[in-house]
């Protein structure tokens, strides 16, 4: 079985986040970056699935300038086999469309059984990348999965969904296909020490996306970006005599206006 | 010049600062509390390979060099303490004694169990009346057929009590002093005459287990001598010298999280209707923090860097001993004192950090030696 992970090297989620000067992207110097947390999700499935079915493969593959090269080094220290980079030497691609199409090209080219996906990265919010490879490569697009069982003599995949307010679904499919990473699928594991050290010396295939040979015009720019200015908003409730009906004032407010009660 | 650390390097990093906040930070007070290291925890740091960090992959090492090291106990530091203690004397003096002056036979029967973390290791060189001044050590050891019969006690041994192999230093020729009459034996804890006296109370670095070794008529079979007859002290000071770097970046760790709590505290904590963080006072508390763990961050690092070159470091690993475990004091010192009232209550974590650091400034040769030790050098060989 050859699976396939796509990952994506986003800024730390601790890390504190700055406009550049065009307001068009955030300023990238100086910010430390991780693979993104559905992403880590879906390596870990892909590696517990190796682990059950010898003769599996684990491959990751990124998109980005050769910073990104870091996040691939994460995947094959966590345990995948190899790696495969599509360079995008000075960040030009930000459309997910055409992320998508170049991730589907190289993976179609290589051959799968199984493509994971985070389901959307934690930087740009997306949530587009995995369904439109799933489009491309024409497969079944399990999204959301919490759980994912398969069976690897039938090529066959059974997926739990999580979906609105906690409702499972039990969706399945035949080989090939592309799953999105759901939070709670798994507990990644930590990189170890030698895996670390065996990281190096595994193969990382590059590729230019320019050369693939796939349409890189964009159908979208990011006109601005814009951050957040919060406002603590603060209100009185004076209880007066009858400190009941304050009270019930204050839940029904913490409830329609705060939200914070159910 | 390049002061980039390499891949591996960085992501060994991250690997530990998730291992520590996900594992160890979460259990550091109830580490101080119990005075005890979970077995669970070091399982875990076995489990992802840290134990091996320093040694050839041969021995189940992932060869990371001083400088992958260091970059562990700065991270680990950051969790907590005591468990970095544990760590710091199983890898850089118990383990390492192996790995400096072992044969292959013993290196292959102990080292590669200290690596996966099956053995927990342990360095008794202390006694009470023999600490800095190593030559009066008391414990004897006398040739008995193809056995050496080990006798005396031991004071002060990190692991002590949990250690399955302890490397004991002891007396084999009265007349030659340390040069030459102290002699180190790998000495398993279950060989009969092994005895854990008692465990210390200590001040701080709780959970780390610090105890008494009694050795009555211990019979350690001639192969288990480490190095050669006469050469004990060299080996102690060999290993010593390695782990007064990463004692080191343990410093450093705890100073980043000294700093980082007073900050948080500090930005909270509203006085006169602003955080004091504002008043100028905290203010110039935090620039001599930042200024003092940016100068420990340097020293640390490119001795390490030395090291891993291949250059000898006794002078500077003796400096960076010196500086750091000083400058760690200050800085918690600045900590609590920004914290007020509350740095000085049991369930605040810069609490634990103040008790936690003062050990730093006396083992693995106090301050004092330290300062000997760079005296000395810089005399005989000229300052720069």
């Amino acid at each position: 079985m050859r699976i396939i992970c796509c990952v994506k090297h986003v800024p730390d989620t601790n890390a504190q986040i700055q406009l550049a000067a065009n307001k068009k992207d955030i300023a990238r110097e100086a910010i430390s970056y991780v693979m993104s947390p559905y992403d880590e999700f879906a390596v870990e499935e892909a590696l517990r699935i190796r682990e059950k079915n010898p003769g599996t493969t684990v491959a990751v593959i990124t998109l980005g300038p050769e910073r990104v090269d870091q996040v691939l080094r994460t995947g094959l220290a966590m345990g995948a086999d190899e790696a495969i980079h599509i360079l995008d030497p000075d960040s030009s691609i930000t459309d997910p469309l055409i992320v998508a199409r170049c991730l589907a090209q190289v993976i179609k080219s290589g051959g799968y059984d199984i493509v994971f996906c985070g389901r959307q990265a934690v930087d740009n919010d997306a949530f587009q990348v995995g369904s439109a490879i799933a489009t491309m490569l024409n497969v079944a697009g399990m999204t959301l999965a919490g759980k994912v069982e398969v069976d690897a003599n039938a090529k066959k995949v059974k997926v739990e969904r999580i979906v609105e307010g906690g409702t499972r679904q039990i969706i399945s499919g035949s080989f090939p296909v592309l799953i999105t990473a759901q939070k709670g699928l798994n507990e990644p594991r930590f990189a170890s020490l030698p895996g670390i050290m065996k990281a190096k010396s595994k193969p990382v295939t590059k590729k230019n996306a320019a050369e693939l040979g796939v349409d890189l015009n964009t159908k979208m720019i990011i006109e601005l970006l814009e951050v957040p200015v919060y406002q603590r908003k603060k209100r009185v409730i004076q209880a007066g005599e009858d400190g009941k009906s304050a009270v019930k004032q204050l839940i029904e407010l913490l409830r329609t206006e705060a939200k914070v009660l159910e | 010049m390049d002061f980039t650390f390499t891949p591996e390097h960085q992501m060994l990093r991250e690997m530990v600062k998730k291992f520590t906040e996900k594992e160890v930070r979460p259990l550091s007070q109830k580490i101080d509390q119990e005075a005890k290291v979970p077995m669970e925890l070091w399982k875990k740091a076995a489990e992802l390979g840290l134990l091996g960090i320093a040694f050839p992959e041969k021995y189940g090492g992932a060869g990371a060099g001083e400088m992958g090291y260091c970059i562990m106990l700065e991270e680990l530091a950051q969790g907590d303490a005591s468990f970095t203690v544990m760590l710091g004397a199983h890898i850089s003096i118990g383990a390492m004694s192996i790995y400096l002056d072992g044969t292959e036979e013993q290196k292959q029967k102990y080292l590669t169990k200290m690596c996966s973390g099956e053995y927990i290791s342990a360095f008794a060189l202390t006694e009470v009346n023999a600490g800095s001044d190593a030559a009066n050590i008391e414990t004897t050891a006398a040739l008995k057929g193809s056995d050496y019969v080990l006798n005396g006690t031991k004071f002060y041994i990190t692991n002590g009590g949990i250690a399955n192999v302890v490397i004991v230093f002891a007396v084999t020729d009265k007349s030659l002093g340390a040069h030459g009459g102290v002699t180190a034996f790998i000495v398993e804890s279950k060989t009969p005459g092994f005895k854990v006296g008692r465990e210390l109370d200590k001040m701080g670095i709780r959970g780390s287990n610090t105890v008494e070794l009694i050795f009555e008529n211990v019979r350690v079979p001639k192969e288990n001598v480490l190095g050669k007859i006469g050469e004990g002290f060299k080996t102690a000071m060999k290993a010593l010298d390695r782990g007064r770097l990463s004692l080191s970046a343990g410093c450093l760790g705890g100073s980043k999280r000294a700093l980082e709590l007073s900050l948080n505290h500090a930005k909270q904590r509203v006085q006169f209707g602003k955080p004091i963080a504002e008043q100028q006072a905290i203010q110039w508390m935090i620039a001599d923090m930042a200024a003092e763990i940016f100068a420990m961050e340097s020293m640390v690092y490119r001795s390490a860097w030395a090291h891993d070159q291949g250059m000898r470091i006794t002078r500077e690993a003796a400096i960076v001993k010196m500086y750091c475990s000083e400058a760690l004091d200050r800085i918690v010192d600045r900590g609590v004192q920004i914290h007020g009232g509350m740095g000085f209550i049991r369930e605040c974590d810069i609490e634990r950090a103040y008790r936690d650091a003062r050990i730093n400034r006396i083992f693995e040769g106090t301050n004092e030696i330290q300062r000997l030790v760079i005296a000395r050098d810089v005399l005989t060989k000229g300052a720069y």
